[in-house]
């Protein structure tokens, strides 16, 4: 058996998706085509250890010691073999203000380069498109606080493989997210917090019915400039344990993240801006414990229709 | 090659319907070697060069063949082993030639597996994650898409109908199944190479009614492989011998008789044989084995196992463990060499009141069980 490449490859290349620009629960307003462009990279030697890692032999602290692992410990991906995977990938979001309250998006990645290599030889890479996701949201709330009401779908249109020396480019299943997020503007800064549930649905090619997850996030940021604002935010997502589908009943360990997420972001013109990321896992299980990096690009055009006058801007 | 086709035969005979094994609860210790039953060259032979003699039934060739155009041996059902694992698979079960068994442990089962659920661990990224082959070419011995394969590397070898074939452990390191059809028969070869397992199935006899494909589970089960069946999609323990989990749950595994040596000797003694390529349609080295240090490091069972490992013997020690109507016997390949005084010799032993007949030759890594006769007698000579 070798290391679980293929969590590794479903988790970076495609559920550490970048984060909104427009951060918040405001919508676009309507006749308003938002896009962003982003890219993410993540080098990872690493992961966190989970419940059934416990007990794992072959291990060696910095000095040379054996060490046994446990739950929640950061591990390479196999004692004897190491491992790293890397991942640079590509996402291009478009999304578009329907109504002031209504908004849709749609999410490309594109998997510029997936790798994992080890010492054993393995050295599997990959690129393509991923997991397009399509949303949904709803503004329901405006002053003073701001709610929003959002639904997504995941489609599993990236190759899909469970073979360890290939890493897969998108996770084989279905999965449909439902989330509220609430904000408020304080001044130059905000808070926003955002709760959501993503129903994951079985994946065919591995009989694995993965767990549900939980996705709550509390972000602030503080504008120190006209031009310049900082973010940050902390991340947690919790999964629920998954089951095989089948007749096999034999549970598969929960995976779960705590990530802090900072951002620099700086406006360029009077509707580009420019934003680099660093997304650092703090604690987790069944999960990369390496830090991903990103930088992007967005923009807003002017509107495009405008009911209320009768045309575009 | 009449007598290989009738040995094939012969052998899915004697084993009969699954064996039912047994863990935990009183045996009896191995007791003292059996010295004067057992007996080594003294000049080592080659293996392609030496003969089995029976005193009652004539010369055999290391795996069985009759040299005089007899009947072949019948194999007991067998396979060898890292010691660790087959203590902690095989709890309380007999040992030759110790002071006492396996130490006793008790493994919980419920309805759902008949071990504990949660030590069923994900390996890797889900089923088929180390992809299973279907019927993979084959070429012959001298084919020279061979040069991943030394002599000293060692092979599975299977005697079907149509002749002699080699699986290499090369081959399964990377894929642990090789699923095949042969002459009709359905068989798959599984090797984990965490816990130095090789083992045949026969893949007609998991789910009545069905032939089964094999593939890997994803998932260990104290570091050894999980299979599963696509039919059923029940879980298999490669070395527990039965199915774990499913719907075919507590169903003994069909185990064949399945031969163990090195490359160079398997193929000085069946030159015709028939070996998997390396042409697998898949992308690995071959040349390489992929767990590092870990056939060598006393210390790295790759997770801390249930129960923990007997002491007698240290984690990577060979054993060659047979199964006899649902008795298990394990057999040390140092207290092989030990009770033969060589590393290549034979040593008689009676497991469930049946009697057989072990060769071994440690220098090709061979280790083998024959059924004999209660008064029989074998010695191992130059041809």
């Amino acid at each position: 058996m070798l290391p679980p490449a293929l969590l590794v490859a479903i988790v970076c290349a495609v559920v550490l998706a970048p984060e909104r620009a427009h951060a918040g629960a405001w919508t676009l307003e309507e006749g308003r085509l938002w896009g962003k462009l982003a890219v993410l990279h993540l080098s990872s030697d690493q992961l966190f250890a989970t419940e059934t890692d416990a007990g794992l032999l072959g291990c060696a602290n910095g000095a040379g010691e054996a060490i046994v692992i446990g739950p929640r410990d950061r591990r390479p991906y196999d004692c004897t073999t190491g491992g790293t995977f890397r991942v640079t990938a590509v996402y291009a979001e478009l999304a578009l203000g329907l109504l002031d309250e209504l908004e849709v998006s749609l999410q490309v990645p594109w998997i510029a380069d997936v790798r994992f290599s080890n010492t054993s030889g393995l050295d599997g890479r990959d690129s393509g498109i991923g997991d397009l996701r399509a949303s949904l949201r709803y503004r329901v709330l405006a002053q003073p606080f701001v709610g929003t009401l959002a639904f997504q779908v995941k489609v599993p249109s990236g190759r899909f493989t469970t073979d360890e020396a290939v890493p897969p480019l998108g996770e084989g299943q279905w999965d449909l997210t439902f989330s509220a997020q609430a904000g408020r503007s304080f001044g130059r800064g905000y808070l926003n917090a955002d709760v959501g549930y993503r129903v994951r649905l079985p994946n065919d090619d591995t009989r694995i019915d993965v767990g549900d997850e939980i996705l709550t996030s509390l972000e602030g940021g503080a504008s120190l400039h006209p031009r310049f604002a900082l973010r940050a935010a902390s991340a947690l997502l919790w999964g629920f344990e998954s089951e095989n589908v089948g007749s096999a009943v034999l549970a598969r360990p929960r995976r779960w993240v705590l990530e802090g997420r900072f951002t620099a972001a700086v406006v360029v013109h009077e509707h580009v801006g420019l934003e680099a990321f660093v997304f650092v896992p703090l604690v987790g299980e069944g999960w990369p414990a390496n830090a991903t990096y990103g930088i992007a690009v967005s923009g807003t055009t002017p509107k495009l229709w405008d009911r209320r006058r009768g045309g575009g801007e | 090659m009449s007598g290989n086709r009738w040995w094939w035969w012969l052998a899915l005979l004697t084993l009969g319907c699954g064996n039912d094994v047994t863990t935990g609860g009183a045996r009896d210790a191995g007791g003292s070697r059996p010295t004067a039953d057992a007996g080594g060259t003294g000049d080592e032979l080659a293996l392609e060069a030496a003969s089995l003699v029976s005193d009652a039934r004539g010369r055999f060739d290391v795996t069985g063949r009759g040299l005089d155009g007899q009947d072949a041996l019948a194999s007991v059902a067998g396979h060898n082993a890292f010691w660790f694992a087959w203590s902690v698979f095989h709890p309380g079960s007999e040992l030759f030639g110790t002071e006492r068994g396996v130490r006793e442990a008790t493994i919980e089962s419920s309805d759902e597996c008949t071990v504990p659920c949660r030590e069923v661990a994900p390996a890797c990224g889900g089923r088929d994650c180390i992809p299973a082959l279907q019927s993979p070419t084959m070429v012959g011995a001298d084919d020279p898409s061979l040069s991943f394969l030394r002599d000293v590397d060692e092979v599975l070898g299977v005697i079907t109908p149509s002749g002699p074939r080699a699986y290499p452990h090369n081959i399964l390191w990377w894929h642990e199944i090789v699923n095949e059809e042969v002459d009709g028969e359905a068989f798959s070869v599984t090797f984990c190479p965490l816990t130095g397992s090789g083992l045949a199935f026969d893949r007609r006899r998991f789910v009545e009614g069905s032939t089964v494909e094999l593939g890997v589970s994803g998932n260990l089960y104290n570091s050894n492989l999980v299979m599963y069946d696509r039919t059923s999609e029940s879980f298999w323990s490669q070395m527990r011998l039965e199915s774990i989990s499913g719907t075919e749950i507590g169903t003994p595994s069909p185990i064949l008789p399945v031969f163990e040596m090195t490359w160079g000797a398997w193929k000085a003694l069946h030159p015709d044989t028939r070996v998997v390529s390396s042409d697998t349609g898949h992308s690995r080295d071959y040349t390489r084995y992929p767990y590092g240090d870990y056939r060598v490091n006393d210390t790295n069972t790759f997770r801390a196992t249930n129960p923990p490992p007997d002491d007698l013997f240290d984690n990577k020690d060979m054993v060659f463990g047979v199964v006899v109507d649902g008795t298990l016997r394990g057999y040390a390949w140092d207290v092989l060499a030990e009770t033969s005084g060589s590393p290549q010799g034979v040593v008689h032993d009676e497991v469930a009141g049946a009697p057989i007949v072990l060769v071994h030759d440690l220098r090709a890594r061979y280790v083998h069980a024959f059924r004999r006769d209660a008064d029989e007698r074998f010695t191992l000579v130059a041809r």
